[in-house]
């Protein structure tokens, strides 16, 4: 992984210090600058109903104010994508927004919104929030720069869990990079049945398991896979 | 053989999601072909195979280390886009050496990759797996395309395939319902005290009889709504 989009942007989000809310911040505004876009969001949405819950981070101007209009509509392309567990793209919200939220897509036409496309911070069913893009032209994402935006919701789900993980250095247990390797996922079904957990938390437990001994993800989750490791509810490390 | 096609076709015209096709796609294709596994891995928007769909517990463990390795029938298939097939041994230990150690650990001696083509893109790629060294015959090798184009038009719908965003949401859909599947069968695993591969045949055989999306069945067992009775 040493030099994969995903470490590259998750070492620039964090190069200014603070914690996974300043990198937040700092993740929202490369994103506008690298794939040349009016703004870009972070909010996090409820994991019962997917309504939003709090903008944690965008860029001045339309993204700040449209992430606030999704939160006080409760409606938008946030809680959709978290709800549907897949991206949410409209090249042209001016002839597809507003049969797919009449009152936002009202409020975002109006402050210049042109395009957007909105990614779900996701693994499976854990579903914590979306991170959109906000463009004042209709414009398309090509393949390319729709698997850069997809890092950047991956990165921006590492910084969101990693608010959770108290005391664990944020930048370095961000770059547990949980991947697309299946035993993970299985591993977290696996320690959410075992201690009746909330599967983000179970995969928070993995996490903070590989963190403090040091190992990859994957490795520890092949271990519980392979019953040859049992997670407890409090790690210490 | 017209009767696939039919099969395949008929889970079209239902309300269905990717996985649940790959599914189909993947099991058709070992009932109708002499070959032992099957596996689909779909390519994400950076140009990386991810796993969708197998048979077979050993052959997810084969896609998984092509994907890592970039070397093996797949890759070239994609590569290439064009059918690897009826490689010799030989040639297949020469070109592949490592995938080909692997095959040979989980019991296969030679294997085939079709791809998944919209155009002049290609998707996807289906693996086969055989645990003996036949050639496919000319008739198997147009009955495994003609499967993996009917799933492709499938997959991509007629709309999709007039708008690219709608098809890299899809894609994005599909991937994601594979991890929330993963999670599911290791909740199931955990709570009946079976095996994975068990707990997944459990759900499969749930959505199938009940009609539901495989991902949604994966999403009822999450959520404890979904209660599957261990089978004696």
């Amino acid at each position: 992984m040493s030099t994969s989009p995903y470490r590259r942007i998750l070492d620039s989000a964090m190069l200014g210090g603070g914690d996974a809310l300043n990198g937040a911040e700092r993740l929202c505004q490369q994103c506008a600058t690298e794939l040349a876009v009016a703004g870009v969001g972070l909010t996090i949405t409820s994991t019962v109903n997917h309504r939003p819950e709090s903008v944690v981070a965008a860029t001045e101007g339309m993204a700040e104010r449209l992430e606030s209009a999704q939160y006080n509509l409760g409606e938008g392309p946030c809680p959709t994508a978290t709800s549907l567990g897949r991206p949410v793209l409209h090249p042209h919200l001016a002839s597809t927004g507003l049969a797919a939220w009449p009152r936002f897509a009202r409020v975002a036409l109006d402050s210049g919104c042109a395009s957007l496309f909105t990614f779900p911070l996701q693994v499976g069913l854990i579903r914590v929030g979306a991170l959109t893009l906000y463009a004042d032209q209709p414009r398309s994402l090509d393949a390319d720069e729709l698997g850069e935006a997809l890092v950047y919701a991956e990165v921006a789900l590492a910084l969101v869990l990693g608010r959770e993980q108290p005391g664990a250095d944020h930048h370095e247990a961000a770059e547990l990079w949980i991947g697309d390797h299946l035993e993970v996922h299985q591993a977290t079904g696996m320690v959410a049945e075992r201690l009746g957990v909330a599967l983000v938390d179970a995969l928070l437990l993995l996490r903070a398991h590989a963190y403090s001994h040091q190992r990859s993800l994957v490795d520890v989750a092949r271990d519980v896979v392979a019953r040859r490791l049992y997670l407890m509810q409090k790690e210490d490390g | 053989m017209v009767s696939v096609f039919v099969h395949l076709a008929d889970t079209l015209t239902t309300e269905f999601e990717a996985i649940d096709l790959m599914q189909t796609l993947a099991e058709t294709s070992r009932d109708v072909l002499p070959v032992e596994a099957t596996g689909i891995a779909l390519s994400d928007p950076r140009g990386r195979l991810r796993v969708l769909a197998t048979t077979h517990p050993a052959a997810e463990l084969l896609e998984l280390f092509e994907i890592q390795n970039s070397e093996g029938p797949c890759y070239d298939c994609f590569q290439s886009a064009t059918p690897i097939v009826n490689l010799s041994v030989e040639e297949s230990w020469q070109r592949w050496p490592q995938f080909m150690a692997c095959a040979a650990d989980a019991g296969y001696t030679s294997a085939h990759a079709f791809p998944l083509r919209l155009r002049d893109e290609v998707i996807g790629v289906m693996n086969l797996f055989c645990t003996s060294s036949v050639e496919l015959p000319e008739d198997d090798i147009g009955v495994a395309q003609g499967l993996c184009d009917i799933a492709t038009i499938g997959l991509l719908q007629e709309r999709a395939v007039r708008e690219k965003h709608l098809i890299a949401e899809q894609l994005q859909a599909a991937l994601n319902s594979r991890i929330q599947i993963e999670q599911a069968k290791g909740i199931l695993s955990e709570r009946l005290a079976v095996p994975l591969d068990e707990a997944f045949v459990m759900m499969r055989k749930h959505a199938r009889a009940n009609n539901l999306r495989l991902a949604d069945a994966a999403a009822g067992v999450i959520q404890g709504q979904l209660v599957l009775p261990v089978e004696n």
